[in-house]
């Protein structure tokens, strides 16, 4: 009875009593080597455009066998690579030239890998065959020290690509502990990123379009591509406006590091660049600048403003105030006497009164008022009490006058 | 219509009556009186301070400051607040009173009153020298017009005597602001 092949990796198998006193030599060479070919490397030139399959051959060297794909050429069209219909797994690294793509499949695969050349990042990765289709365990590109330690491995491979019988331990260094060897093949994939991650250069300068590594929780960002210029974005929530709200943020960069991503809003940014221009309260106080403008909050702290003025009636219903300004309410205190009561005091009683008291039509008295303050103390930061006195040739008396005004200038 | 307070006036001998003004009462609803200022929270501070230094107690100085910047206040409560800012002070027996109930005819203002029930009434006692003095001044007034004219007109002889026997005598307010001679016609 003749040899059966293992399904995998087409190992011979003898049949019990086959080969007599020959077993040994076909057990070498058919089935252990082959073993040790399994580790191998193999090296597809990729045509300029067309697929290419590697070969399979039972109890007998090939390519499919291998664990370690090295992919060069340079197609002028995206292309595939076709793996033996079996389960197994592959390192493969992509050094084709150009920005083409090969497809790492199973012929009559429906799901593949694909592997960007090195006008792409040079994609490299470990996928598993499952006898149908090619699945991606990691991919990734090649950058900064990731690239420099790949460099070395796969300068290693590169080495073994003409290495056809395959099985030398130095094609196997991406798995090499030089320490021990007996850790070959021994290496998980996240001691694998750890190590690659250890040696990513520190970069002393960041430009928009460099790429970043980026993994989560979410196995299928793992090895996705992100630029500082996404990142950029993504910190801050940028998008694309049409219009501009006073709430937008914008990230501020200036000379001072310490401001580097800090946020500021449209209204904040107005305001300061506003306040530069705008009179404060003291600037209206001064009274001196002639470049500055004065808005309506602020104009009323000029000297020559009045801080409060009340015109009120005493002679008719009583109560009655016609217009006010600083003023929380009039007193009647009797015939002829009011007292203002101020919202916002006085900072000292230096203030200055203006005021003007008639009588129209009122009764008994006729012609002009005079105010007074009466007492000391009258006059206050708070409020005002005056005394109305009216009346003709030379013979005056307190009373009610028809209408009186009262200004009052100072400092609040 | 804001009502008015009314209370009696330490240095006045008449009844006083306070009138509030809507707009701090406005204010004490929504706040930021002072927010044009650099320094809302200080210059509360300091409203407080001056408030208190010009004789304002200091509990309503600060309750009026801070009502009038942080707000929240009812209408109520901010009448509250301006009655013990306005009037806290400066007298006592401080009511709330409809303008609608005070007297509209302030003749005999100096003469207000309050009775037991709280309503303004006319003291019939402090209203006899009141119609007096006034026509006392008027009087004086019209007979001075008179003297001074380029053509002079004879002085307005009027029964004095009789006059404050009536005055001291008038059974009532109304009785007692008819005492007017008929040649001052102007009153």
């Amino acid at each position: 009875m003749a040899s059966s092949y293992t399904t995998r990796k087409r190992l011979e198998k003898q049949n019990p009593g086959e080969n007599n006193n020959a077993w040994g030599g076909y057990l070498n060479s058919n089935a252990i080597d082959l073993m040790d070919e399994c580790f191998g490397i193999v090296c597809v030139a990729m045509t300029t455009a067309g697929d290419s399959t590697l070969s399979q051959n039972n109890g007998s060297t090939d390519e499919g066998r291998r664990s370690q794909i090295v992919i060069t050429g340079t197609p002028t069209s995206n292309v595939r690579l076709f793996v033996p219909a079996v389960q197994s797994f592959y390192l493969v690294r992509n050094k084709m030239a150009g920005t083409k793509k090969v497809t790492l499949t199973n012929s009559g695969g429906t799901n593949g890998v694909d592997f960007s050349g090195s006008g792409s990042g040079s994609e490299q990765g470990l996928v598993v065959s499952d006898g149908t289709n090619v699945r991606e365990v990691f991919r990734t590109v090649s950058i900064g020290g990731f690239s420099t330690f790949t460099s070395a491995v796969w300068t290693a491979v590169s080495d073994a690509a003409t290495d056809t019988t395959g099985g030398a331990t130095q094609d196997l260094m991406p798995f090499l502990d030089a320490s021990d060897s007996g850790n070959l093949n021994k290496v998980l994939v996240t001691d694998f990123f750890k190590n690659v991650l250890a040696n990513v250069s520190a970069r002393t300068s960041v430009a928009l379009a460099d790429r970043l590594m980026v993994t989560d929780t979410d196995g299928a960002n793992i090895a996705g591509i992100a630029t500082v210029q996404k990142l950029h974005d993504a910190a801050f929530g940028l998008t694309a406006k049409t219009s501009i709200a006073g709430a937008d943020t914008f990230p501020l960069n200036d000379t001072d590091a310490s401001n580097v991503g800090k946020k500021v809003t449209l209204t904040n940014l107005k305001a300061t660049v506003l306040n530069g221009l705008y009179a404060a309260q003291s600037d209206q106080e001064t009274a001196t600048s002639i470049i500055l403008a004065v808005s309506p909050g602020r104009q009323h702290f000029h000297p020559g403003h009045p801080k409060s003025f009340v015109s009120w009636d005493n002679s008719g219903e009583s109560g009655t105030t016609n217009c006010t300004y600083n003023c929380t309410g009039i007193t009647d205190g009797g015939t002829g006497i009011s007292t203002a009561t101020f919202s916002t005091a006085f900072s000292s009683t230096g203030y200055c009164i203006a005021d003007h008291s008639t009588n129209i039509a009122g009764a008994g008295n006729t012609g002009w008022y005079s105010l007074n303050i009466s007492a000391v103390g009258d006059k206050a930061v708070g409020s005002l009490k005056v005394t109305h006195a009216g009346g003709n040739y030379g013979a005056s008396s307190v009373a009610d006058a028809d209408e009186n005004n009262l200004a009052l200038f100072g400092d609040l | 219509m804001l009502p008015a307070f009314i209370f009696n006036n330490y240095a006045d001998t008449a009844l006083s009556i306070f009138y509030p003004r809507k707009e701090p009462v406005y204010f004490m609803g929504c706040g930021g009186w002072w927010d044009e200022h650099p320094n809302p929270r200080g210059y509360v501070d300091t409203q407080i301070r001056r408030l208190t230094k010009s004789g304002v107690l200091p509990d309503a100085a600060a309750a009026f400051a801070k009502a009038m910047q942080f707000g929240g206040k009812t209408t109520n409560e901010a009448l509250e607040i301006i009655k013990n800012r306005a009037c806290g002070h400066v007298g006592y027996n401080i009511e709330i009173v409809s303008k609608e109930d005070l007297p509209h005819d302030r003749w005999f203002r100096n003469a207000w009153t309050r009775n037991h029930n709280g309503a303004v009434s006319i003291d019939l006692e402090k209203a006899r020298p009141i119609q007096w003095e006034r026509l006392r001044i008027t009087l004086q007034r019209e007979n001075t017009r008179r003297e001074q004219l380029l053509f002079e007109l004879p002085k307005v002889d009027v029964p004095i005597y009789s006059i404050k026997t009536y005055i001291k005598n008038a059974s009532s307010v109304d009785e007692l602001r008819r005492i007017w001679p008929e040649e001052l016609n102007v009153r």
